[in-house]
């Protein structure tokens, strides 16, 4: 019920596919997606490897709730060890291909080995074949999709496949479905890459049962009445999560240049508004449609359109259409980042990114890092092929991102992402990262909640591992910080668990998601148990880090953020404050002083 | 008294553009003047307030005042993603 109790193994190195039943044990503890495909590598795989040797998994996860009517309910995950970090990797995706994946009968495929030349995957309902890909290798995601499809003769087939930066192995490279929809973060491409599997083409035919159909849309409507007339949701869709930039700067909280900077004197050019305006050139806004993933009632996406008259994109007619537009998370990191104004040059980046499969975070935060080593002397033209790396350089940004994408020249030093870079060039200190992966942007200075968040982050600095948004703009200070973030990790690995998105925020606290569960899965689920697996799923990652020396010791910020006093805005004059709220973490979670789950703790959630 | 107001992403009655200038009389508080602004919320959000780019807790809104030039920011409790 809601599970199909089935994973596909795909064993690259002898070319099988094999279905065995999943571990309801595990499910009932670990729930699905996020949860249940770490379960999986942590059983499966030794801490130690290397993330991209045929040791590592990579694990495609659905959710319970993936698939079926409920709200958002179109998510889904990679799972693996990260080769950007070292540290466990989840990288959540929307789109459509998750809920095709679930209705072709699969809780879950998990890869292993390493083909010895490359192939695609291809799940047609109950049948799964793997194929060459020889013709596939070294060309883009936007060109092979559609091909895909066409071989195939399935349009309604959907695709989630590596470009470029993943076969190269660049670590910041994503997986890309649905042509613009990305399971972006910690570098996920790349272990894909480094098994030599370019694409997965999935048909599904079937549906999702539930263990009590009438009761789980009962319940899926209590939620829907209460998300659909919300201002969140209508906000999230009207304005799309674009709307950040101008609070973050208002606030002095948006990392730029490289954070030496928490305020972008050029936000006007490149933020929700900017992207409504017509252009001169043809008249047209950038923003033209918004855009849901399946089975959402927010539609948060945004389609963009880049001026086709627009240097770049000259003669380049595959640039020239509609396509995934901005966010804010894209938007920053391309432009206050790199202190870039240019709203086509932001435009661009993001289409190099999704067509190559690059992470548009850590890609924006990694030349912003490079530009500053630039700007030091760290390295010159001479390392970049004569480009020169200035902040705010629109033709740095479009040269590359190109490069980064096919993993040419220097492109193949940002393809490191920050940590390894700045270390390359000796100076670490300039990586603004944790545990090696890049700042969203939100600046830990200003947002202190924000700060503890991205320290304690299992997969590295992330906003979506937890949400202290609204507590970090109504005060400056740390009081309070802790207690927001520990319950807003759990929940959020709760609901990265079952299939659905974290956006509804709020909206459906776990009172709230809790009945669709009970209604649908085996067993009784109260918000209690539904929360508290959302803490498993927290410790388990935990203690894989911990296996890896990338626990406790990691739970720290640059020195950027622990020493340099901000310059501007709400925390003129402040630091993180890092040390104030993490004895209170620990604590909060029943850890010990340096950061362990006590034994008593690790007991309570079934994992001592 | 004159302030100038900045409403970032959500519809203000007040001021469709996002922003504005308000007159106001000397010993209006914060929390009426958020009232003014008709912003269109849901029930319990609270709306993150910063005068002169230093937020204000709730708490403290219905007692606080504002001086002539000041400069009123206002956004939803907006989260990232």
């Amino acid at each position: 019920m809601s599970w199909h109790e089935k994973i596909l193994r795909v064993d690259l190195t002898n070319g099988t596919c094999k279905s065995e039943p999943l571990n309801m044990e595990w499910a009932a503890a670990y729930i699905g997606q996020r949860g249940l495909g770490s379960k999986y590598l942590v059983e499966e795989t030794d801490p130690s490897i290397d993330a991209l040797s045929p040791e590592n998994r990579l694990i495609i996860a659905t959710g319970p709730l993936t698939g079926t009517m409920a709200s958002t309910g179109g998510r889904w995950s990679v799972i693996c060890k990260s080769p950007l970090t070292g540290a466990i990797a989840c990288s959540n995706s929307g789109g459509y291909f998750g809920a095709e994946l679930k209705n072709a009968g699969w809780d879950m495929v998990i890869f292993e080995g390493k083909a010895a030349k490359p192939v695609y995957l291809e799940i047609s309902d109950e049948t799964a074949t793997l194929h060459d890909a020889s013709a596939y290798w070294g060309r883009s995601v936007w060109e092979i999709e559609p091909e895909l499809k066409a071989k195939h003769g399935d349009p309604q087939a959907r695709v989630a496949s590596i470009g470029r930066a993943g076969e190269s192995q660049a670590r910041i490279a994503a997986v890309i479905n649905d042509l613009h929809r990305a399971a972006g973060r910690s570098g996920v491409g790349a272990v894909m890459g480094s098994k030599n599997l370019k694409a997965m083409i999935v048909r599904g035919s079937g549906g999702v049962t539930v263990k009590d159909p009438a009761r789980f849309m009962a319940a899926v409507k209590a939620a829907k009445d209460k998300l659909d007339p919300s201002e969140r949701r209508l906000r999230l869709g009207k304005f799309g999560t674009h709307a950040m930039m101008d609070a973050t700067n208002s606030f002095g909280s948006l990392p730029t240049r490289n954070s030496r900077d928490m305020q972008f004197e050029g936000v006007k050019k490149i933020n929700a508004k900017a992207v409504t305006v017509p252009r001169l050139s043809d008249g047209k806004p950038n923003l033209i449609g918004t855009k849901a993933c399946f089975g959402c009632t927010i539609a948060c996406g945004r389609m963009g359109l880049i001026d086709p008259n627009y240097k770049a994109v000259e003669g380049k007619e595959r640039y020239q259409k509609g396509t995934g537009g901005l966010e804010y998370e894209n938007a920053y990191a391309f432009g206050p980042m790199c202190g870039i104004d240019d709203l086509d040059a932001l435009m661009f980046a993001n289409m190099v990114c999704n067509e190559d499969g690059l992470d548009t975070i850590s890609f924006g935060a990694t030349l912003s890092a490079a530009m500053e080593l630039f700007e030091i002397g760290a390295i010159t033209t001479k390392e970049t092929g004569g480009i020169d790396l200035s902040f705010g350089n629109v033709d740095a940004l479009n040269t590359m991102v190109v490069l980064t994408g096919k993993g040419e020249g220097f492109g193949q030093d940002i393809g490191l992402g920050s940590k390894r870079l700045c270390e390359k060039y000796g100076h670490p200190e300039l990586s603004m990262a944790v545990r090696g992966q890049e700042f969203p942007g939100y600046e830990p200075r200003a947002m202190k909640g924000m700060g503890l968040a991205y320290a304690t982050s299992n997969r590295g600095a992330c906003h979506l591992r937890a949400a202290p948004f609204v507590q970090d703009f109504t005060s400056v200070s740390t009081e309070g910080k802790a207690e927001v973030v520990k319950f807003t990790q759990d929940k959020n690995a709760l609901v990265d668990s079952l299939g659905l998105c974290t956006f509804p925020g709020p909206v459906w606290e776990p009172e709230d998601i809790a009945p669709k569960l009970d209604a649908a899965l085996p067993g009784d689920w109260s918000a209690e148990r539904a929360m508290e697996a959302g803490e498993r799923i927290w410790t388990l990652e935990r203690l894989y880090n911990t296996a890896v020396g990338l626990g406790p010791e990691a739970d720290t910020l640059p020195d950027r953020q622990l020493k340099e006093p901000a310059k501007s805005g709400a925390a003129q004059g402040q630091t993180a404050e890092l040390e104030k709220m993490l004895p209170e973490y620990y604590e909060l979670r029943g850890w010990s002083k340096d950061g362990h789950p006590t034994p008593e703790t690790l007991k309570r959630l079934g994992l001592g | 008294m004159r302030i100038t107001v900045e409403v970032h992403a959500i519809a203000c009655g007040k001021f469709p553009s996002g922003e504005g200038e308000l007159d106001l009389p000397p010993d209006v508080v914060l929390s009426e003047i958020l009232d003014q602004l008709a912003l269109k919320t849901d029930p319990d959000e609270i709306f993150p307030a910063l005068i002169n780019g230093i937020p204000v807790p709730l708490e403290e809104r219905v007692d606080r005042k504002l001086s002539e030039g000041d400069h009123l920011v206002v956004f939803p409790p907006i989260e990232g993603g």
